[in-house]
């Protein structure tokens, strides 16, 4: 998993609890590298996993509310270090559009070993977009996250519903649609 | 805050401290990790466009890049020598204005079939102007690689390669493949082991087989030749090499001529081998041989083959004996000189076709030249060649010669010779034939004569009369006689000077001799010239002694006619202070046989300078009327035969008179010669004879006599 997810999640803790609060969960998760993250370094996904149920059990939040919040911060932190990811895009739909296709592209251009969930895009309309999730991790949560952080960027209000497709090949399906500011 | 709160503080800000420069010195390996991984990635890009460069470079061909928007091509080249590249960009106007005009409109179709998307790719050769102001053969090739969202062709990259030296050489192979298959000469292509690869259109044609048909064939199944000899050939020991080119039963003789060639693009040598045609050299070789040998006109052998044959023949059959006859045509000048060469030439082939069909198949004939024939035909018994002599004879008299028609009788005089009797070698056997084909001339033609010895005397006597007789006139040795001419009453009133020689060895010998043998033997013109020089001199001689008489000179016809007879003549009058006028010239009818016009231009000069002229011996040639109509003879001297016949024949008496009325008509004083009797006086008397010459006044006597002899006679009168 990518550094920055762990730094951010990190500063999370820093910026909505305390330094100490920060410093407690680091201390208790007995992590490899003593909770040592670089935005730019790529570390194990079960000492996220570690460090996320803490901070759930901790603040007594569960985990999908916990990372759908993640995500929102993370979308913010993303946006700080590349501010193009907006500017390139006309709007929210067209960069969900060109997810795979293009911001995945890139991230791998950077980091040629990251596990990057897979979006295909379902059924499109004006208004709303499905996005067929798949990955190993199950994050959806956190892309529920990611999509309301990204909805305010673009200062476009949508609503995210996430709903189980056992039957399919992938493994959720998150549908997307705008709503009226 | 208690101490263990503080305590507790500076711990976490301890452990948030390490975290954070952990944290750094990771994220600063990663970094240094990450530009090291740059830095390779680079290097091995780098290395990989250098070696596609090398490749590029190695290829001689330059990289472009034309983006369609702008028409701007991006031109990347790679030095040949210094390995450098160059780039440059340059607008596709302006590179077309580097196109030559003959390609232009091509490459544009060419250009707008691919954005057209007709074609899909660009391979082309254009001439290109290059900046040493010359143009230069390019191939370019190329691809579109990429397009816009209607799929317009935004982008072509490709590669341009200078082929000016392989256009070249193409176009050099183009025109050796064209030399090679138009030369009318036949031509083939070989593999250096002489394996036939490729032959021409002529080569085919002349063969009558197909082109493809030869292929792989050695070259030795169609030229006759050794290998060391086509070897030879080829490393130039021998420039040429004549051989045979023999196919099915077709045989031409051919030159060879091999020139190696070596393919720099195909790497392999070959051999041209180029046939001349032989045939029509052969052909006049033949012709030749046969103009070297044979008579053109009437196709039998020359003189040279025939004394070729007959030498082999002595030399390789030295027993056998054979006849050679000398047969030469009588009266053929006659037939030459009124009915012109033509007719002459077309006579002599119909004689030669005659010899052909009169004499055996083992015989061989020739012309030996002029109107002479040579026979040799072997015998055992002397009455075969014999029989094959009076055979010729006959045939003469019985063919119907086309000639005959008009009054010609054409027969041969032959003299045989006989191997080895009369001689062993050819000239030997030769020259007896002649000398007895001339002995039966002598004794009356239409005959044959045997060779016998005492023929070679005759002959050597002649030779020797011919060199006394140059000697004589050399020394003016011949002495001179003269004759009066007498009028009615008896008196001189001229004279003729008759030439008179005593030879040293043979003692006196008559003009009947020696005259034609001067003739014959080119020494008429110095027997004129003496003549005219006695005659002057006696003229002179008759002047200081008070006698101005005309004396008359015998001159040849063909002398006479000669451009400067008329010069020479004057400067010995002049010499002897003549007048001209005292100096008659006798000529005879055969002055108009070969070019009457000439003849009439000079005599009529003559005349006008002053000098007589008469006409000999009128009436025993043609007696022609035409001739003294042409020219004023001032005298015509009528010939003694009529005064012979007159006395017992009322025509020619009859025609004589005729004559003397006709040069009384014309203004020609007539004169009679041969005036022997009293009765022969008094014939001419009666039909108007006024003027004589003949024993009957007065013989030929030397000169003194004949002088103290007129002068007696003037006393008398």
């Amino acid at each position: 998993m990518l550094g920055l997810v762990f730094t951010s999640l990190i500063e999370m803790m820093e910026e909505k609890f305390s330094y100490d609060f920060a410093d407690e969960v680091l201390e208790e998760a007995k992590l490899k590298n003593d909770g040592a993250y670089t935005a730019v370094g790529y570390y194990d996904f079960n000492e996220l996993v570690k460090i996320a149920s803490l901070v759930s059990t901790k603040t007594n939040t569960p985990m999908p509310a916990l990372l759908t919040a993640f995500g929102e911060y993370l979308m913010d932190d993303i946006a700080d270090g590349h501010p193009h990811i907006v500017k390139d895009y006309a709007s929210l739909f067209d960069m969900l559009t060109r997810l795979d296709a293009e911001i995945h592209v890139r991230v791998r251009q950077l980091y040629e070993n990251a596990n990057l969930p897979h979006f295909s895009i379902g059924e499109k309309t004006d208004t709303t977009i499905e996005l067929q999730y798949s990955s190993e991790r199950r994050l959806e949560h956190l892309a529920h996250g990611l999509l309301n952080g990204a909805s305010t960027l673009f200062n476009e209000p949508i609503e995210v519903e996430i709903i189980e497709t056992p039957e399919e090949d992938y493994d959720v399906l998150i549908k997307v649609t705008k709503v009226a500011p | 805050m208690n101490i263990s709160d503080t305590q507790a503080t500076t711990e976490a800000l301890t452990r948030r401290a390490d975290r954070e420069r952990k944290a750094r010195k990771a994220a600063e390996k990663l970094l240094v990790d990450k530009s090291r991984e740059v830095y390779q990635a680079h290097e091995n890009t780098k290395a990989a466009r250098d070696l596609l460069e090398m490749a590029i470079w190695a290829s001689g061909e330059s990289i472009w890049d034309w983006r369609t928007g702008n028409n701007t091509s991006y031109y990347r080249f790679i030095d040949n020598k210094s390995k450098q590249t160059s780039e440059s960009h340059i607008h596709l106007d302006k590179f077309l204005s580097n196109v030559h005009a003959d390609d232009l409109s091509f490459f544009k179709a060419h250009i707008a079939d691919l954005l057209a998307k007709r074609i899909h790719a660009i391979d082309c050769a254009v001439k290109l102007l290059w900046k040493n102001g010359h143009y230069r053969w390019q191939r370019l090739k190329g691809r579109p690689i990429e397009y816009d969202e209607q799929g317009k062709v935004v982008r072509v990259v490709g590669t341009m390669l200078d082929i000016e030296s392989s256009v070249k050489t193409e176009e050099s192979y183009k025109l050796m493949s064209y030399v090679f298959s138009q030369a009318h000469e036949p031509m083939m292509i070989l593999s250096s082991h002489f394996d036939i690869l490729e032959v021409n259109g002529a080569f085919a044609r002349r063969l009558r087989a197909r082109k493809s048909g030869f292929k792989g064939w050695p070259v030795s199944a169609l030229l006759k030749f050794e290998n060391d000899e086509l070897r030879a050939l080829l490393v130039k020991q021998q420039d040429y090499q004549e051989s045979l080119l023999e196919y099915d039963d077709i045989s031409i003789p051919v030159e060879v001529t091999l020139n190696e060639f070596s393919s720099v693009e195909r790497g392999k040598s070959y051999i041209v081998c180029m046939l001349k045609d032989l045939t029509e050299r052969k052909l006049s070789q033949n012709q030749l041989h046969k103009l070297a040998h044979y008579d053109s006109l009437t196709e039998l052998l020359n003189r040279n083959a025939l004394q070729n044959a007959v030498s082999k023949k002595i030399q390789h059959l030295p027993k056998q004996c054979f006849a050679v006859l000398f047969i030469d045509l009588d009266g053929f000048k006659d037939v030459n000189d009124s009915m012109g060469h033509e007719a002459g030439d077309k006579l002599l082939k119909s004689i030669s076709e005659l010899l052909v069909s009169c004499t055996q198949d083992t015989s061989t004939i020739a012309r030996w030249g002029g109107d002479e024939f040579v026979a040799v035909c072997d015998f055992t018994h002397a009455a075969e060649w014999q029989a094959q002599a009076k055979k010729i004879l006959d045939a003469f008299t019985h063919s119907d010669l086309a000639i005959k028609e008009h009054g010609f009788n054409v027969s041969c005089s032959i003299g045989v010779s006989l191997y080895p009797d009369h001689g062993n070698t050819v000239d030997d056997i030769v020259r007896n034939a002649d000398l007895a084909m001339y002995e039966a001339k002598l004794t009356g033609k239409n005959r044959w004569i045997e060779y016998h010895r005492s023929l070679t005397d005759d002959a050597i006597r002649r030779i020797e009369l011919v060199n006394e007789l140059g000697s004589a006139l050399e020394h003016d040795q011949i002495a001179f006689h003269a004759q009066g001419k007498h009028d009615k009453t008896g008196r001189i009133v001229g004279a003729e000077l008759l030439a008179r020689w005593h030879s040293p060895n043979y003692g006196k010998i008559g003009p009947d001799e020696f005259i034609p043998l001067m003739e014959q033997h080119g020494l008429a013109n110095k027997m004129g010239f003496a003549a005219i020089r006695a005659g002057a001199h006696f003229i002179s001689q008759l002047q200081h002694q008070g006698h101005a008489l005309r004396i008359s000179v015998n001159i040849s016809s063909t002398q006479i006619i000669q451009d400067d007879f008329l010069s020479e003549a004057k400067e010995i009058c002049d010499a002897h202070n003549t007048l001209y006028d005292l100096l008659e010239f006798e000529v005879t009818e055969s002055v108009f046989v070969d070019n009457p016009e000439h003849a009439k231009t000079q005599l009529k000069a003559i005349q006008q300078a002053g000098f007589k002229i008469s006409l000999d011996d009128f009436g025993t040639g043609y007696s022609s009327l035409s001739y003294i109509r042409e020219i004023d003879f001032d005298t015509v001297k009528v010939d003694r035969s009529f005064l012979r016949d007159s006395q017992s024949d009322e025509k020619a008496k009859h025609i004589l008179s005729v004559i003397a009325f006709m040069c009384e008509g014309l203004n020609s004083l007539a004169l009679i010669e041969g005036v022997e009797t009293a009765q022969d006086l008094a014939l001419l008397h009666s039909i108007g004879y006024e003027n004589f010459q003949g024993f009957y006044f007065s013989r030929p006597q030397p000169l003194q006599d004949f002088i103290e002899q007129m002068e007696a006679g003037e006393t008398l009168n």
